[in-house]
């Protein structure tokens, strides 16, 4: 169990990046959703220690991470949002330098755990190539295998399927997937489906701050009978709230939220997490 | 076609880097600072120190200033990963290049711009007069020289920027320029570097056009054959060609890595796929990754070449120079010299500086810092194996700087001794092992890049240099992480340095792991956030040891303050300007005042065993020499500060003054005329292991000197202790000191008695060695563990007594009735030079001038304490590495140690017989008269050719010694620069022997030294003049008057005078 109290931070040019984060993160897959700038990497790095806060605390299974940071790098495995590589190191190179750093001896066993974590980010034919030279999506999934070095108990994922193809972003779920078992896993992203396919919690967090939290399939739950859609906007002054205007196929699709229909061009939608977060964010803006 | 709006955006950039203002205000206010330490009188001095100061900012400060700079105007768009953006917008290569070069040829000019302001400014401070004529002058000179410098390198650096992409690649391109242009100039007698000498005269003549910088063209007169005859025309071809080269440069740019998209694969862009990199069984530890990341990089790999490009040829070519003329048989130790103690500590500093920023800053580089951080590999472990790299880089400098030394000695056959390998090795060693402690500490604690690498480049010019001292800041420890090693010599060896060494060593040591733990507990792993909070940096065990080393840093400062405050060493120039300022506002007065003199002195010297320090006891018998009553006598400090107890006979200390070291004593019944009273002196002379050797006071096991001339108590007031120089006499307040130049000198009614005394010295030293004191050794006992050894001289001689201890025993020889005694190392043969020169010009000058006062005249083989040749009354000291060890190289036309011996034995008349007592005097009876010396003695000797090299070298030195050709000169008898002293005097003399003979010469000579013993009044430079015209005859005055006292230029006056000096 990870659990943060009260977490702020503020830069020194004034922004806000955290403001009194609260959030008990369970086994299994946590995912952590909120616009950009919504302060999701600055509470990931905090979250992983290598960022101070400037008030509040993290525990995670007994251990104070802000006061011993390195007891929990022993059990932390991190993804960061944007990572490079030593330019003359092959994949298993990289692997195996990462796999000193945290501790794991130069042995047998720890080759064959690379030899595993490689086979199982699908990477056994790349080994032998600089990390350097290869594609996001195989550099993502590098960064998965570097992260499960050491059996962590905590993996933190900072927005791992930005700038992925459909197949690739497919292949990283189903990766991320068979992750979760018995460790905590906090996945940051700003792709709602992220969420959606990954995560049985979330917590959707904006300028700092946790507007809600819960588990994934409650938040859409929630919504059922009250989002409506159209290809025609509702009028000025109508009750209801636009969530999003989106597009299928060139023909624009109003989403609603509302007791009831606007107007008669609606109809009843199934609702997503998408529509439970733009509506968590439009109800949070300031007046 | 460029347009304003290029500028305009050029400008917009680069006014908000904070380096372009960090730098250029550096580079300003390094020149200010010269410029405030460059003292010039008249319109001439000023204008040579506006030029030398112009000459200083190209060849010092303008390679810095251009490598820190280039990559912000060519590389930003690179180092900051935005060339792939910036390749889409529609800017074409050539205006790209053509706005980059240009805005950053315009910002070097700018900053050249504006130390000219600082220049003229403070050199006109005090000479307001002269402002326009200095602006003018240094418009010219931003025309000249750094106009076409800035050009010169804002196109080898946007060459070398394009062609490897690389910020590192440029500073090693600046760095590299620096040090070649610097040898370039040591090898071509450039006045900007002490020590460089014209190692091969093609390679001058070839600078006068290829000089990127034009300073041999404007400090070298062209040669005598040369097509125009004009430095201004050498000069403007000069850059004329080097502006085409530019062109040519900037024309072969074949491509712009700012406006290239990013290469993939940052492994070719570092120049790393070297095979075996990639492979699987490569180590992948911290350590090993982190010397794969230094040592295989292309940088590190040029740089080591440029290392070998430098040392090499240096060691090989330099080892054997003794000085111009003269050659050693080198060994290791001459070798090791020639970079060990300048080239190694600076230059593998700054590398040690590069590699902390590569070690440092590769999380960030490579994008894998946020990975790394997130491991559990602690600060401390990431911090260890940086600095074990660092070290590790430090080893690799030391052993391939010393391998590089053996294959240069191989080369040149030269002995080898590995000791001397393995001792100049390990004291090299532990400086740059602390540069690279504290250059890695740095770099884990600051966040900033730019910080830490500007920090550490401040600490390595402050450590490398002499700005602390500059700056007023005399104190050794002012010099961060410096160890104060120096070159060691035949005489003293390695042993100052190992003493030196462990105190500095200990409090940097102290200090550097102070910073090392401070800057594990704040690491940045390479992330640019904060990685701990104050209070848990403060509220830590490790703070405890952290403190602790503070603690015993401070303890161990203290004691090296201790004893460097000793020594006496913490004056600053301006304080002792100071004290002689107060010296004479105060007790000025006393100048008038009869007081009694020196007339008697008798002395105990006890040097201690381990020779660091010696007891003095002193008895001085005071005689009033004057016609009045004398109540109070005013006993003074001398110029080297001593800790000393004085009293007088029947006088108590009425008034005590500790600034300027005056004791005022009230005589219990006055001292009349004729009457003598004794003084009391007693001093603990003591000098420290970390006292400079580089004076005359060195008190050593291996050699001991003390100049008890300047220890020594003065009576009265006396003028020698004030301020001569006009622009500090005015800066203290200080009234214009209006002295009569010698031209204009009348009679003196100094009585020269008052210069000289009867000396009686028992010097003590450990059994084994041997006692020096002036005069004849009349008995020699042991006792004990300690030797005693008693000197009187025959009849009172000009006090300026000097006490040895030595580890030679005298090898003697005869000079006609006359005794000659040398004290070296070596055994001295029978035609050895400075006992031919000792001999000649004792016999001549004996014979010819006067009697020497005294029977022996000794020579001492000394350690390099500055001047090559020193003579005291009846002793003189010759620097062994130029007097002794050295032969005659294959192209000199004379031999520079005979005639040193001459010159320094010359002084036994012209110094110590005749050329003391006037205030007014200058260097004409002393050192103007021994060059004529040596003009006779080496003719003697070697014949008329050797006399012509002679008058040729000293003919060449004159030239270029004049950095402004001067219209009018001094006379030579009032001359004070040293290039009239000695080079125009040896011409003036070949002139007037050439036309008059050495007899008259001689015969003014016999005449004034004559007078002086006669009347013991002093003589004058004009009583020679008027003794040279009247044995010279009517028809020789015009020639004797143009000559010396004339104000024609030498050249002027040669040509008049009909003299070709063999020619």
């Amino acid at each position: 169990m990870l659990e943060v109290r009260n977490l702020g931070k503020t830069y020194r040019n004034g922004v806000n990046a955290l403001s009194g984060i609260d959030l008990s993160i369970p086994t299994g897959m946590f995912g952590l959703l909120g616009p950009n700038g919504a302060g999701k990497s600055t509470l990931m790095r905090t979250l992983a220690a290598i960022q101070l806060p400037d008030c509040g605390t993290i525990m995670f299974d007994g251990i104070d991470v802000l006061a011993d940071p390195v007891a929990l790098r022993r059990r932390l495995g991190y993804l960061p949002q944007a990572f490079g590589a030593y330019p003359h190191a092959s994949c298993r190179t990289m692997l195996r330098h990462m796999a000193l750093l945290k501790g794991l001896a130069d042995d047998a066993v720890t080759a064959r755990r690379i030899d595993e974590l490689l086979e199982l980010t699908n990477l056994s034919a790349h080994a032998g190539r600089a990390v350097a030279t290869f594609s996001g999506g195989m550099r993502q999934r590098f960064g998965i295998a570097q992260a499960l070095l050491g059996d962590p108990a905590l993996l933190i994922l900072d927005e791992p399927t930005a700038g992925l193809d459909p197949e690739e972003r497919m292949r990283l779920y189903y990766l991320l997937s068979q992750l979760s078992g018995d460790r905590v896993v906090v996945l940051s992203t700003h792709i709602v489906d992220d969420i959606e396919q990954l995560c049985t919690e979330v917590a959707i967090v904006n300028k700092g701050k946790v507007i809600t939290r819960g588990a994934t399939a409650t938040l859409v739950q929630d919504l059922a009978g009250r989002i409506w859609e159209s290809p025609i906007a509702a009028t000025p002054g109508s009750a209801a709230m636009q969530l999003s205007t989106a597009f299928r196929r060139g023909t624009p699709v109003h989403r609603y939220f509302a007791e009831s229909p606007p107007n008669e061009a609606f109809v009843a939608a199934v609702p997503s997490l998408e529509d439970r977060y733009f509506l968590e964010l439009k109800s949070n803006q300031p007046c | 076609m460029l347009t304003r709006a290029d500028w305009r955006g050029e400008w917009l950039i680069v006014r908000r880097h904070p380096l372009i203002w960090i730098v250029a205000s550096l580079a300003i206010a390094i020149v200010a600072l010269a410029a405030g330490n460059d003292a010039a009188g008249n319109k001439r001095e000023l204008l040579e120190s506006l030029l030398r100061l112009n000459l200083f900012i190209p060849a010092f400060v303008l390679p810095f200033v251009a490598g820190a700079l280039a990559p912000v105007f060519y590389l930003r768009e690179v180092d900051h990963g935005v060339s792939e953006l910036f390749a889409a917008y529609p800017q074409t290569p050539r205006v790209w290049l053509a706005t980059r070069s240009g805005s950053f040829a315009a910002m070097l000019v700018l900053i050249c711009a504006f130390q000219q302001v600082a220049i003229v400014g403070i050199l006109a401070s005090d000479r307001p007069e002269y402002l326009a004529m200095l602006t003018k002058q240094a418009l010219k000179l931003v025309a000249l020289v750094h106009l076409p410098a800035s050009l010169i390198w804002a196109s080898v650096l946007a060459w070398v920027s394009c062609a490897k992409g690389r910020s590192g690649m440029v500073y090693l391109a600046a760095t590299f320029g620096w040090l070649a242009y610097t040898a370039l100039a040591t090898l071509t007698g450039t006045p900007l570097i002490a020590g460089s000498y014209v190692a091969w005269e093609p390679l001058r003549s070839a600078l006068l056009l290829a000089d990127p910088y034009a300073i041999t063209a404007l400090v070298n007169p062209p040669p005598p054959d040369a097509l125009p005859h004009s430095r201004e025309i050498f000069v403007i071809v000069g850059r004329i060609g080097w502006l085409g080269l530019c062109f040519l440069l900037l024309h072969g740019i074949a491509a712009i890595p700012a406006l290239a998209p990013a290469r993939k694969g940052s492994a070719k862009r570092a120049g790393l796929s070297l095979p075996g990199l990639t492979n699987r069984s490569g180590r992948t530890g911290n350590l090993a990754l982190l010397l794969r990341w230094t040592m295989l990089d292309k940088f590190f790999l040029l740089a080591l070449t440029g290392w070998a490009l430098l040392v090499f040829p240096e060691v090989y070519s330099g080892m054997k120079y003794a000085e111009e003329f003269s050659i050693l048989i080198p060994d290791s130790r001459d070798a090791l010299n020639r970079v060990m103690w300048d080239l190694v500590p600076a230059m593998g500093a700054l590398l040690l500086l590069h590699v902390a920023d590569r070690t440092g800053r590769i999380g960030r580089v490579t994008g894998m810092a946020e990975l790394t951080a997130a491991t559990p590999h602690t600060s401390w472990r990431f911090f260890w194996d940086q600095l074990v790299c660092l070290w590790l880089v430090a080893l690799t400098v030391i052993a391939y700087t010393l391998l590089l030394v053996f294959g240069a000695q191989l080369a040149a056959d030269s002995s080898v001794q590995p000791r001397e390998y393995l001792e100049q090795g390990g004291q090299a060693l532990p400086g740059l092992l602390l540069s690279a402690a504290a250059f890695a500490a740095l770099h884990a604690a600051l966040r900033s890049r730019m910080a830490a690498n500007l920090m550490g480049f401040g600490l390595l010019v402050l450590g490398h240099s002499n700005l602390a001292p500059a700056m007023g800041l005399v104190h050794p420890l002012w010099k961060p992480l410096a160890l104060h090693l120096t070159s060691p010599d035949h005489v003293l060896g390695l042993a100052g340095n190992w003493a030196m060494l462990l105190p500095y060593a200990l409090f940097w040591s102290a200090i550097c792991m102070f910073a090392v733990i401070l800057a594990v507990r704040v690491h940045h792993r390479g992330l640019p956030y904060g990685q701990v909070s104050l209070r848990n940096a403060l509220f830590h065990p490790a703070t405890i040891l952290a403190s602790a080393a503070l603690a015993g840093g401070a303890w161990q400062g203290l004691a090296i303050h201790r004893a460097v405050e000793s020594d006496f060493a913490l004056v600053s120039a301006e304080q002792k300007a100071q004290r002689r300022a107060d010296y004479e506002r105060r007790f000025g007065e006393w100048r008038e005042r009869p007081q009694p003199h020196i007339a008697a002195v008798r002395t105990s010297v006890d040097f201690s065993s381990d020779g660091r320090s010696a007891g003095l006891q002193m008895e001085l018998k005071l005689v009033n020499g004057t016609n009045a009553r004398i109540e109070h006598v005013l006993v003074g400090r001398n110029l080297i500060d001593v800790s000393s107890k004085v009293t007088l006979e029947s006088g108590t200390a009425e008034l005590q003054d500790l600034t300027t070291g005056q004791t005022l004593f009230r005589l219990a019944s006055p001292m009349h005329p004729g009457e003598i009273r004794t003084l009391h002196y007693s001093a603990r002379v003591a000098r420290s292991a970390l006292a400079d050797t580089r004076s005359m006071l060195i008190l050593r096991r291996q050699f001991g000197s003390i100049p008890a001339f300047q220890i020594t108590p003065v009576i009265g007031f006396e003028r020698e202790l004030t301020l001569r120089d006009p622009a500090l006499r005015r800066q203290f307040g200080l009234p214009v000191l209006a002295l009569n130049p010698p031209s204009r000198l009348g009679r003196a009614g100094v009585d020269l008695a008052r210069h000289e005394a009867q000396l009686e010295t028992i010097v003590s030293v450990q059994r084994g060695r041997y006692g020096l004191a002036p005069g004849e050794l009349v008995r020699r006992w042991e006792a004990g563990d300690r030797s005693y050894f008693h000197f009187r001289t025959d009849r009172a001689i000009r006090n300026l007594p000097m006490f040895f201890a030595l580890a030679w025993a005298p090898q003697r020889w005869s000079a006609g009735a006359l005794q000659v005694e040398i004290h070296a190392p070596e055994s001295i043969a029978q035609d050895d030079p400075n006992l031919l020169g000792m001999r000649d010009t004792l016999t001549w000058l004996d014979r010819e001038v006067a009697p020497f006062p005294g029977r022996t005249l000794r020579l001492i083989a000394a350690p390099e304490f500055g001047p090559s040749g020193f003579a005291v009354p009846q002793a003189m000291l010759i620097s062994h590495r130029r007097g002794f060890r050295p032969k005659s190289s294959l192209n000199a036309g004379f031999d520079q140690t005979y005639r040193r011996a001459v010159h320094e034995t010359a002084h036994q008349w012209f110094g110590h017989l005749i050329g003391y007592g006037i205030p007014e005097e200058r260097a004409f009876l002393i050192e103007s008269l021994a060059k004529y010396a040596e003009l006779v003695m080496i003719e003697r000797r070697y014949g008329a050719k050797a006399v012509q090299a002679l008058v040729a070298w000293e003919a060449d030195r004159l030239a270029h010694a004049r950095l402004v050709p001067a219209e009018a000169v001094t006379p030579l008898i009032d001359a004070q620069d040293t290039e009239d002293m000695y080079s125009r005097a040896t011409l003036t003399f070949a002139c007037l022997r050439e036309r008059l003979g050495d007899r008259p010469i001689d015969s003014a000579l016999f005449e004034i030294a004559a007078y002086a013993r006669q009347t013991g009044r002093p003589a004058r430079s004009l009583d020679f003049v008027l003794a040279l015209k009247r044995a010279g005859g009517k028809e020789s005055e015009p020639l004797v008057d143009m000559l010396l006292t004339g104000n024609l230029s030498i050249e002027v006056a040669l040509a008049r005078s009909g003299c070709n000096l063999g020619q």
